[in-house]
Parts: C-alpha cells; structure tokens; sequence
C-alpha cells in the first residue's frame, strides 16, 4: 500500500510510464483519498509541461586544443619518475675498500709479488671479478644526496706514509688509484675519507703485510 | 584496429600502465557528454572548459585507485557534475550565459514568437539557477541531458529514490518560481 512519503518516487515513476497496470491503479486511487498528494502530483504534472528545449550548448574547444592543454596541465602534476635508490651508508665504503682490495690484487698478482694478500681476504678472483661488475653496475645508480657516513682516513693514509713509505715508492697507490672508477674528480684521498675506520684497519694491515 | 575502435576497459587498462594514447582516447569518447552537462550547469563555456579539464585531470590522476566497479564513463561524469555541483555552491549568483550559440540563435528570432521563447527561455534558466544544487543537476541531467534516473542516481552519488525526490522536489520547485514570477509579473 502506497504511503504519503512515498509520493515523489512514485509521482515520478507514474509520469514517466513506469508502473504496471496494478501500480497505477493503486497510485491513482491513493490520489482520490489524500488531497495533499493529489496537489503535489498536480503540481509535478505540470512543471513536467513547463520544460522548454534549451538550444544546445555553446561549441566546445576541438579535442587537439583541449588535449594540449591536459597535457600542459597534467605535466607538472604527472609523479616524477622514480628517485633512484638510495645505497645504505656503507655501501660507498663497501664498494671502495672492494676496488682497493682489487688494485691490490692486481698488484699482488704480478709474477713477483706475494699472493697472501689475495689468499688472506679469501676472496676468489672469480668471486672479485663478480664484485668489480656488481660495483660498475652500481656506480651509475649512487645518490649524491645522502652524504656518506665514513668517518675521515687523512691520519691512517698519513700513517702508511710515515710507517710504510716502501708501498707508496713501490707503485701500488698509483696502480689502485688507476682502477678507482669513481674517482674521476676526487683524488685517492677523499676516496680514503668514505671508509670505515674497520676497513682502513684492514687495508693497513694488507699493506703492512706487503 | 584503430585505438578508437578499442573497448573502455582495455583503454582504461593501459592507461593504468601509462598509455597516453589510450587516456586520450577515453577524454576524447566522454569530453562531449561531461562539458555538455557541466555547460548546462555553469551557464558558462568558459567555466564548463575549465571543470572540463579539472575533470580528466581528477580522473588521470585518480586512475590508480578506479576499481571499475562501475564504468569509466558512470566515474568521470560522476566526478564532472561533483565538479559542477561545487562550482554551483560557490556560485550563488546568476552566471551569465556566454553561448554565442545560443544568442545567435535567438538573435535570428526577430518575430514576436521570438522574443517571446527567448523571454520564457531566460525566465526558465534563471528559475533552474535558483534551484539548491541538486535539484538543479536533477533537472539539467534527467531533463536535458536524457539520463535515467538510474544514471542520475550514479552521477549524484545516491540512491535512484533519492535522485528520484530530487527531481520531483526541484520540478515543484520550478513551478512554483515560474508561477509565482508569471502571477507576480501581471502575465
């Protein structure tokens, strides 16, 4: 049974020829018994008739002009790409004590040179080639924007200078300065700076060692 | 196939994964239908072009999170006449219409019939401008757009009893102002 708060879905349904036969019937005889909604059906009826045509709508922009300018609006919105990863603190650390340990491989690999120093980091030379091509791989991907936390190796450098004066005069600096692939605008000494106090201790020793 | 040919879920697809080609086809599809409405809304095509573009814009960039629950084009005009129902609560005043179109058609009435339509026209806009916000899409979109009422029970985020008492209430309305403009105005 229809009930006076059902009006509006019903008037609705009514002018626009959406209830059965029996729908109908019950509509308009709900009609004959309540005079409020036999006004406010009126009323609908005739706003129904009072809807002229509207001319249409003025011309729009033509679709290139209006996709140049979404793509003007959306360029400065659209997410940037990806940031590059940021490497963990010590990995610029990891990654140069790795090319250190392989200039002294190099050098320790010549015919008259002790090979302890390569036996000692047990580190096959399979096993420093991978590393080598893992940190070209890398070395392209490095953030600038999150400065390292090594702590200086000005002393340590200044030690092995003063304690070791023979592996600088013997050429081994300039041989692991030479495959220092990162370092086109630093000198060996800033590179010394990024490591660890723990992996210059272990650099040291493999140079006392030599 | 050309991309026109393509269906809205798969060009809703590969625009999720960055195809450009395949979002200008879907703005291209759906721009008519949204700026017709949000022109009827605005009275403006100077506004109806700017929520146009804020539109796909939205929509670009909500892509992610578009579920396809419902269809590409139920989304985008749903969020076009959210657009045009905010511009409409902010602009409580009378916009003036700038359809050249229109004009130009009214203009080329120059018998009485003429300027007669253009003055119930004019009297019929301005009492639709006066109708709360919802009434007012009610009538644009069922009336002048041809939606259902189910589509406009989408577009205005409620259920179809719900946009079905706003049409009933704004066309009541409408009478009321147009009767009441007629008796007060001596017609």
């Amino acid at each position: 049974m229809m009930e006076c708060q059902e009006l509006p879905v019903w008037a609705v349904d009514y002018h626009g020829g959406e209830l059965s036969e029996i729908a109908c019937s019950e509509y308009q005889e709900h009609l004959l018994e309540c005079e409020s909604c036999r006004q406010a059906d009126e009323e609908y009826a005739e706003a129904l008739g009072l809807l002229k045509p509207w001319p249409s709508e003025p011309p729009m922009l033509d679709d290139e002009a209006f996709l140049s300018q979404l793509n003007a609006s959306l360029a400065p919105k659209t997410p940037s790409l990806p940031r590059l990863r940021q490497q963990p603190w010590w990995s610029g650390a990891l990654a140069a004590s790795i090319l250190v340990l392989i200039g002294a491989f190099a050098w320790v690999d010549r015919p008259h040179a002790p090979s302890r120093a390569v036996q000692g980091s047990g580190w096959s030379e399979e096993r420093l080639a991978s590393l080598q091509e893992e940190l070209d791989d890398e070395s392209s991907s490095y953030s600038e924007e999150e400065p390292l936390e090594g702590e200086t190796a000005s002393e340590e450098l200044a030690v092995i200078e003063a304690e070791a004066p023979e592996v600088l005069e013997s050429g081994l600096w300039s041989e692991v300065e030479e495959s220092w692939p990162v370092d086109s605008e630093g000198s060996l000494q800033e590179s010394l700076d990024e490591l660890s106090p723990q992996e210059l201790e272990i650099l040291l020793e493999e140079f006392e060692e030599v | 196939m050309g991309v026109e040919q393509l269906d809205d879920a798969f060009l809703v697809r590969r625009a999720k994964q960055g195809d450009s080609e395949a979002y200008g086809q879907l703005v291209v599809r759906y721009r008519p239908r949204v700026y017709s409405a949000l022109a009827r809304m605005t009275r403006s095509r100077e506004e109806a072009e700017n929520l146009c573009q804020e539109t796909f814009l939205k929509a670009y960039l909500s892509l992610a999170g578009f579920e396809e629950r419902s269809s590409f084009a139920t989304w985008v005009y749903r969020i076009a006449i959210n657009l045009g129902l905010n511009f409409t609560e902010r602009q409580k005043r009378m916009v003036p219409w700038d359809s050249e179109v229109h004009e130009d058609l009214l203009r080329t009435e120059s018998s009485a019939e003429g300027v007669e339509l253009q003055d119930e026209l004019s009297r019929l806009k301005s009492a639709i401008e006066q109708l709360p916000p919802k009434q007012k899409a009610a009538v644009l979109l069922r009336d002048y757009e041809g939606l259902s009422f189910a589509e406009l029970a989408d577009a205005l985020n409620c259920p179809i009893g719900t946009a079905k008492a706003n049409h009933f209430h704004a066309l009541r309305n409408l009478r009321k102002r147009l009767v009441g403009e007629v008796s007060g105005g001596g017609r």
